[in-house]
């Protein structure tokens, strides 16, 4: 009794102490059978309920839009074989002919114009990419549809792919016409199982466990493919998911944790693909409350302060953060918008202030908190690279002008549906425009919310009527180069007030085995499609 | 007892130093000086009580001040590696805390941790056990029940529960304060059940001897005799489970924080440590997890190995 009593916990500690490794079955699996383990799930299958990467991830296998990317990600047609542009204002499709959705049924113009209009309904997170569109109707010719905007809009295209087409008649059957409101945690017949057109379609979904997806024979386009089943599991841990991609028990993993990176390449099993996500992290201070939520300062908002604001900025060192905890893989930036994409000038992304642990005290003095506050940093803590260590590391910088953050790492299910009410006082993530288009990130994390759909995102309420006058002329304006001032116009200030602090572009770093090739893609989004399998 | 016998008693009490003197030539040192094992054991412990102690004062760091604590510092290996710093004797973890700080502190707070809900758990269940005991009929039958049920589940998962239910229950900002407390309690509430079941049974026994019955015939009220002549004849069953227990509640505490749930990640206990070190565990950082994995094996071995000998050696049928 006396030994085994010992040894049960000696056993308990070896265990702890030893990495949680799967257990590793042989590598059997076939060439076009292929598993792959992510460090988060889909939060739903309903392809409007939540503009979210890992949930469009999924989904993009499953149901497909007018448009699509390839893999070099431009756009190119998918459900629509052409298209015109007839009046400024008027977008005109031609429809693919011979499409069925995975149950049977033929896709045709009553699916789009009930899929868009879906889209912009209430309780869709779609609506950044639906803002423009004032309305979808059928085509005066057969097998068309009409695209009506309320203003000339160029990026029109760009936010196509993001919005999927389901079958209408499928959604009545299942009483799933309007999406389920993800922020409310509603849910539908449409949150667990799915019906589109995509080159995959759903098999077995167990949220959080496991969703397994199979080609889908009757699919439009006759490409090869080379994947013909995908399990997709949820490993959160980031040393199992790498055992699990070392020992062969999965041939796809990703995120690979920044410190794996060498040991993974030099295991000769499996290589890491990187580059750089179309990604903003930064942090978001409530700005609007008169007292913050989660705060010892009462009957004021020290967030409303500029100069507090420039001194969590200045005693944020972003380069330590790079060079320590991301080892150098993701890129310092200046605005809450990623270099590279349409419609932005990447010199906005210079950071605004330098490093300034001096400084900042001083502003925090000034600012008549020579004492510093107490404060909640909320922050997912399974979702982004090192999300939770970063939040730590802010913790400790805020300390240094004595700002005394306790770190709420949670979720990213429980997370989002947090910082959506609003219920935070500082909160870190990150927004990735899906659509490659300056207007995404300012309409979603820049302007002021309102009941039309704009700030979905914008969690601490920045407000400025010139940013926002700007940021409408963004959605308006046909001609490139006066669209890209007024998306400068609108950051300027932005930039100039620190409405959110920006932080840096995280690194991509997805780990194959030997065999598996893809080209990487910079949304983060793996795309079954692109993958070659040996 | 006659008046005479109390003031010879008073007058020849020792002092503090013969008090010494009386406890290590007393029959229980005896024994464990002769049992080898039992002896390193103690030392052992001794050894990192003492340390767990004076923490604060011989720490070279102050892990839990963020303000020390610099990034640009992480990921060091210990001193006597390659690329180790002289001022971070066992390196620094991901954050750039000193592990040995960090380490030194942790295992304080563990042991703290884990004393206070053993002392809460054997109050807890030694008043129960006893109530239970003396007043047997109904309310025995539940509260019993309710015992057994709770051992029908493991322990480690009771805490989880209550400590789960406490999180969700409360604010952030109330658990990160409160966190110790809450962790004590949930651990508390996993092993009170212990106590009350073998003290009940102890006091079953007892009750029925001659010594309580003359006492309940004399008209001592039962409180007094559950108080005087009851409780310190099962304070040595209680006291030995208290040391096996200990070692339970570290292994609970930091099987907590090692999935994340126990203290906060700023305040980091040996559990917590270990978790942040399995991430690094194959990326050849192995020293953030090795370091407080051995700390914990020490502390819970040598604990263990002292509950076991201290059962033995107050077991009269072992004599």
């Amino acid at each position: 009794m006396a030994l085994s009593k010992s040894s049960r916990c000696i056993s308990a500690m070896l265990l702890a102490l030893c990495a949680t490794a799967l257990p590793a079955p042989a590598t059997t699996a076939q060439a076009a059978t292929i598993k792959w383990a992510s460090q988060e799930d889909a939060a739903t299958m309903d392809p409007h309920a939540f503009n979210h990467g890992m949930t469009l991830t999924v989904l993009q296998h499953i149901y497909e839009g007018l448009v699509r990317r390839d893999a070099e990600s431009r756009i190119e047609p998918a459900l629509a074989t052409s298209w015109t542009n007839p009046s400024p204002t008027v977008w005109r499709f031609k429809l693919r002919e011979g499409v069925t959705f995975h149950d049977g049924t033929p896709f045709g113009v009553e699916d789009v114009v009930f899929s868009l209009k879906r889209a912009m309904a209430p309780g869709s997170d779609m609506k950044v990419f639906t803002a423009s569109l004032t309305d979808v109707v059928a085509g005066a010719e057969a097998n068309t549809v009409e695209l009506r905007t309320s203003s000339p809009n160029p990026a029109l295209l760009q936010s196509l792919p993001e919005l999927r087409i389901m079958s209408k008649a499928w959604a009545e059957r299942h009483g799933a016409t309007a999406p389920a409101d993800f922020k409310k945690n509603a849910e539908n017949f449409a949150t667990r199982s799915a019906n589109g057109t995509g080159p995959f379609r759903l098999v077995e979904r167990q949220p959080d466990i496991r969703t397994v997806l199979q080609a889908y024979q009757g699919w439009w386009d006759k490409a090869p493919r080379s994947v013909t089943e995908a399990t997709l599991v949820k490993i959160g841990a980031d040393a199992t998911r790498v055992a699990a991609l070392l020992s062969g028990e999965v041939d796809f993993a990703y995120p690979v944790p920044i410190q794996d990176i060498d040991r993974v390449n030099a295991s000769g099993k499996a290589k890491v693909l990187q580059g750089t996500e179309v990604r903003a992290m930064f942090l978001a201070m409530d700005l609007h409350r008169d007292e913050l939520l989660y705060s010892d300062v009462k009957g004021r908002n020290p967030f409303k302060d500029a100069r507090v604001r420039q001194a969590i900025y200045q005693v944020i060192d972003v380069e330590a953060i790079n060079a320590r905890l991301m080892r150098n893989t993701a890129k310092p930036i200046g605005e809450v918008l990623p270099s590279d994409i349409n419609s932005f000038d990447n010199a906005l992304n210079r950071r605004e202030f330098k490093f300034d642990p001096a400084a900042a005290r001083k502003l925090i003095e000034e600012a008549g908190y020579p004492k510093g506050f107490q404060i909640t940093l909320d922050c997912p803590n399974d979702r982004y690279i090192n999300a939770e260590r970063v939040c730590q590391a802010l913790a400790a910088m805020l300390a240094r002008i004595e700002i005394r953050a306790s770190v709420n790492a949670i979720p990213s299910s429980k997370f989002f549906a947090k910082i959506g009410a609003r219920d935070t006082s500082l909160c870190f993530f990150g927004y990735g425009p899906s659509d490659f288009d300056a207007y995404n990130p300012l309409n979603v994390i820049v302007q002021t919310p309102d009941k039309g759909g704009a700030g979905q995102w914008n969690v601490g309420n920045y407000s400025n009527a010139e940013v926002d006058a700007a940021i409408n002329r963004v959605k308006d304006e046909p001609d490139a180069l006066r669209r890209q001032a007024a998306v400068s116009q609108a950051l300027t200030i932005h930039k100039r007030e620190i409405g959110h602090i920006p932080l840096y572009q995280p690194g991509i770093t997805w780990g194959a085995r030997t065999g598996v090739e893809t080209a990487v893609q910079n949304d983060n989004r793996v795309n079954l499609r692109f993958f070659t399998v040996k | 007892m006659s008046s005479l016998d109390a003031s010879a008693a008073r007058k020849s009490r020792p002092g503090p130093a013969a008090l010494v003197v009386a406890f290590l030539r007393s029959e229980i040192m005896q024994d464990l000086r002769r049992d080898k094992l039992a002896m390193i054991a103690a030392i052992v412990t001794l050894a990192l009580v003492l340390i767990a102690l004076l923490a604060p004062l011989i720490a070279p760091f102050d892990p839990y001040d963020l303000r020390q604590v610099d990034l640009l510092d992480s990921m060091l290996p210990p001193a006597w590696a390659e690329g180790g710093q002289a001022k971070y004797l066992l390196g620094t973890d991901d954050q750039g805390r000193d592990l040995l700080s960090t380490l030194l502190l942790g295992l304080r707070l563990s042991l703290v941790v884990a004393l206070a809900s053993v002392t809460l758990s054997m109050a807890v269940g030694v008043s129960i056990g006893l109530i239970a005991g003396f007043l047997r009929g109904p309310l025995d039958a539940i509260v019993m029940r309710i015992a057994d049920i709770q051992l029908s589940f493991p322990a480690l998962l009771i805490a989880f529960l209550a400590d789960g239910i406490a999180r969700a229950a409360l604010p952030h900002h109330v658990v990160a304060e409160m966190s110790v407390v809450v962790i004590v309690c949930s651990i508390a509430l996993a092993g009170w059940v212990q106590y009350a079941r073998t003290i009940r049974g102890v006091t079953l026994v007892e009750c029925d001897k001659d010594y309580v019955q003359a006492a309940r015939l004399s008209g001592t009220s039962t409180l007094k005799i559950a108080l005087k002549h009851v409780l310190p004849n099962v304070a040595g069953p209680s006291l030995v489970l208290a040391t096996v227990q200990i070692a339970t509640a570290i292994v609970t505490e930091s099987t907590l924080s090692y999935l994340g749930v126990g203290v906060p990640a700023t305040e980091p206990s040996l559990g917590t440590l270990v978790r942040i070190g399995n991430d690094y565990l194959f990326s050849g950082s192995w020293w953030v997890a090795v370091f407080p994995g051995l700390t914990l094996v020490a502390i819970v071995f040598a604990t263990n190995l002292l509950g076991d000998w201290l059962r033995d050696a107050t077991n009269p049928r072992l004599g």
